[in-house]
């Protein structure tokens, strides 16, 4: 598997991306027709849409996409439709299984098969594995766990199915979120398809408008800009410097890349009238694990909590099972990521700081000085350092090599890319200090017109300089 | 009687949004940006706005010859081959009625490249009369790695890419100069040794039409191998192996560039020779089928030229001492070719002026 960052995700063909001329032009004529028709035409050109912008990449997995939708929502109105616990139990059993089974066949045949020999070969059992070569649909793990959730809470009574396949296939195959997030919850989005939805007035054009530029300000400049420094650091036999730039700059990439998703998501929906949830809210201010995950990628770490912590016990029972519950939790997100074992390690690590940090607060329940707070957040910043290099290595060969690189971190590193790296830090840190305000990027639109108007011209100079030649695909493109 | 009171709902005033501070705030900005690139530019390394140096160092002389006569007797184009083969400045002595030459071949330029070089680049700049397409088998080679990643280069360069996006992007790149030098404003060390060049007056070196030390002279011929003879080493015809004879394969298509690029020479009233460049055995032997291969391009050339009219001029066999590698030629064969090149054109009958 190609690590994230790099020019290709995997081996295989990029979607139309968000970063692309395609994207402005598909948005522009979407937008064009649907403010033209009323609410039950609009969701089904918001399908097409949705189905087009999806098959765009590979017209194959619409099939796929097709199939999830029908049996989550046919299964849903079963569940809606009978009071017997059995028969329910049964019927969300199915949708686990099926979700969960093609996640499983397309994402993680081949990691589950490779380690299964491995094992079965260090056992001493001689295994021909069945091989196949299985491509991984784009946002497959999104739509799955955003239709499961949705499976799950007509079980659990919270909402109530939705009769009109459309506007649930709609909800499931959104175009702007389908194949990296917010994963939305049901109870948020599917109401908004069945609601009339008014014709954004100025203000929200305005703040989509600036989300949208934002978005692509954090993706076109920073994370664009680091790609290739932070790939010349997990090269083979890369020096010290070069290693101790990818050290530092991935933690900007992927988050530009991201949260600059997040944010067109964002701004492309509410053009069309819809909100989405807030995905970031400045995380690498948080000064412990617990507040990184409340601000990190906040609608996967929510869905981890409300559909696999809380059903594991959560804090209900006990602190021993609360901790194995969380390091447990983090695993798993680990794996949702990337069918390998170093994405585990990355869960595992931020499962281990979320024990650390827990078993801290039982030993000193009071509140830590102010004074500490730059110290901690310091700290915290590094050790999501520590795990990011999981994250990025295509390998344990190769996250070992660049940690080996780092004990000399001055040899051949350079004046060029190293200004490149504080220039997009900073550029990522002012971001969030300037726009974010309690996750809302919108509050760009809030300064005054002066203030705005240096904001948006600084922008376009950037995008300017920094756009052109191919669009590099989103990192979570891959997952 | 006064009529009763009506009270009138009345919507709170919608706080308008100034626009004018905000788009007359952000345009300083863009302006203020463009007019520092505007500044910085001639301080900062040129932009590759090209395939490579050697086709942006060939657009400002055409661009010279085009101010200072407008015109060009007989122009030499091809690949590699022709570039180092031809000297314009022997030719224009060699000829009898000193016809003023200029070589525009470009490196691995199939006929495919050519025909849009010549089209896009060459004919709006100068006026030519006559045109000598020095021609190789690996021209004519619907496979040869090389032939293609230059193709793909030059249309993907800002200044020779096609279709209406690209030129509209080419049309911003020649009005700002923050666009066209977006790729050195990248590098922040860059902008730092321009803003220090700038203090001291130094501006950064450009295309000129002088060429390139020891690469590329003021009439269009390569240098880099006038110095050099072949010595039957491996590695030159590995290359040739791998890069230009790979899968050989003569197709209608490959003939059929050809002709589309002699045909629209002809249709604007240009005189054209295919002259059959020299090579040496070792780069014969490196045919899938050796000497058959060989055969069949130069039967290909020929049928083209019966086919379009234009004339076939064969130049003549050199010996080995005459080779930079397997199919180059060096100085001492540039000049043996360059000084018979105006015979064997008089021979066929060519030889327009503009």
């Amino acid at each position: 598997m190609v690590g994230p960052g790099s020019e290709a995700i995997g081996n295989v063909p990029a979607p139309m991306t968000f970063n692309s001329v395609e994207y402005a032009v598909f948005l522009s004529a979407v937008l064009l027709v649907y403010w033209r028709l009323p609410r039950r035409p609009q969701n089904l050109l918001l399908l097409a849409a949705s189905y087009v912008f999806y098959g765009w990449w590979d017209v194959r997995f619409l099939g796929l996409l097709v199939l999830s939708t029908l049996l989550d929502w046919v299964i849903a109105r079963r569940l809606g439709a009978t009071e017997r616990d059995r028969a329910r139990k049964r019927w969300l059993g199915l949708s686990m299984a099926s979700n969960l089974g093609i996640l499983g066949f397309f994402k993680y045949w081949g990691f589950f098969v490779e380690s299964g020999t491995e094992v079965l070969e260090a056992l001493g059992v001689d295994w021909a594995a069945p091989t196949l070569q299985v491509v991984l649909p784009v946002g497959i793990s999104f739509y799955t766990f955003q239709s499961m959730s949705y499976v799950i809470d007509v079980y659990r009574r919270r909402i109530e199915p939705s009769p009109s396949l459309v506007e649930f296939a709609t909800y499931v195959a959104f175009f702007p979120q389908l194949v990296a997030g917010p994963i939305e919850r049901a109870e948020h989005l599917l109401p908004q398809y069945g609601r009339a939805r008014a014709c954004p007035d100025r203000d929200a054009v305005e703040s989509a408008l600036a989300l949208i530029l934002l978005g692509l300000v954090r993706k076109v400049v920073i994370a664009d800009t680091l790609a290739p420094i932070v790939a010349d650091g997990y090269a083979p036999g890369a020096t010290g410097g070069a290693a101790l730039l990818a050290f530092y700059g991935f933690a900007f990439q992927v988050y530009g890349d991201f949260a600059g998703y997040s944010a067109i998501a964002r701004g492309s929906a509410r053009l069309l009238g819809f909100e989405l949830m807030v995905n970031f809210d400045a995380p690498y201010r948080s000064p412990n694990p617990t507040v990184f995950w409340r601000r990190w990628h906040i609608s996967l770490s929510t869905w981890l909590r409300d559909y696999l912590y809380v059903p594991l016990g959560g804090n209900r029972r006990g602190m021993g099972r609360q901790l194995v519950n969380l390091l447990l939790v983090m695993l798993i997100g680990g794996l949702w990521h990337g069918a390998s074992w170093t994405f585990v390690v990355w869960g595992g690590i931020h499962g281990l700081l979320l024990v650390g940090h827990r078993l801290w607060m039982l030993r000193r329940p009071q509140p830590p000085a102010r004074w500490s707070h730059p110290l901690r957040v310091l700290l915290m910043f590094h050790a999501a350092l520590v795990a990011w290099v999981f994250f990025r290595a295509p390998s344990f060969t190769a996250a070992s090599d660049l940690f080996a690189a780092l004990a000399n971190p001055l040899q051949g590193l350079e004046a060029g890319p190293v200004a490149l790296l504080v220039a997009a830090a900073a550029a990522s840190t002012l971001l969030d200090r300037l726009v974010v305000a309690g996750g809302d990027e919108a509050h760009l639109v809030r300064l005054a017109p002066v203030g705005q108007g240096l904001a948006l011209g600084a922008a376009l100079v950037a995008l300017v300089v920094y756009a052109g030649g191919t669009p590099v695909p989103f990192i979570y493109f891959q997952f | 009687m006064r009529p009763p009171a009506v009270t009138v709902e009345v919507p709170p005033p919608r706080a308008r949004r100034r626009w004018l501070p905000t788009v007359l705030a952000a345009l300083a900005v863009v302006v203020g940006a463009e007019l520092g690139a505007a500044a910085l530019g001639p301080y900062l390394p040129a932009p590759d706005l090209w395939a490579d140096a050697a086709t942006a160092t060939k657009v400002a002389q055409l661009d010279a010859l085009g101010h200072e006569a407008g015109c060009v007797d007989v122009l030499l184009l091809g690949s590699s081959m022709t570039r180092d083969a031809l000297v314009p400045a022997r030719f224009q002595a060699a000829d009898p009625s000193g016809r003023r030459a200029y070589n525009a071949a470009l490196d691995a330029a199939g006929p495919v490249l050519l025909d849009r070089w010549v089209r896009h680049t060459v004919l709006p700049r100068v006026e030519v009369g006559t045109v000598v397409i020095g021609l190789a088998s690996f021209d004519l080679n619907e496979n040869a790695r090389i032939v293609a990643s230059a193709l793909e280069a030059h249309e993907r360069a800002p200044y020779s890419a096609r279709g209406l996006a690209n030129e509209l992007e080419a049309w911003v790149i020649r009005h700002s100069a923050l666009v066209r030098h977006r790729g050195e404003l990248r590098d922040p060390v860059e902008v730092v040794r321009a803003v220090r060049s700038w203090t001291e007056g130094e501006r950064a070196a450009r295309p000129n039409p002088d060429g390139i030390p020891g690469v590329l002279a003021a009439d269009g011929h390569g240098l880099s191998r006038r110095a050099l003879r072949y010595t039957g080493d491996p590695g030159p015809q590995r290359f040739v192996r791998d890069q230009l004879l790979n899968d050989f394969q003569i197709t209608e298509r490959s003939q059929e560039a050809l002709a589309r690029l002699v045909e629209g020479l002809q249709r604007r009233g240009i005189d054209v020779a295919l002259l059959l460049l020299p090579v040496t055995d070792d780069y014969v032997a490196q045919h899938p089928a050796g000497a058959a291969d060989q055969a069949r391009f130069e039967a290909a050339v020929a049928a083209v030229a019966e086919r379009t009219g234009a004339a076939l001029v064969r130049a003549p066999s050199l010996p080995e001492e005459a080779f930079a590698d397997t199919h180059h030629v060096n100085g001492a064969g540039a000049d043996r070719l360059s000084d018979v090149l105006p015979g064997l054109l008089a021979d066929a009958d060519v030889g327009r002026r503009c």
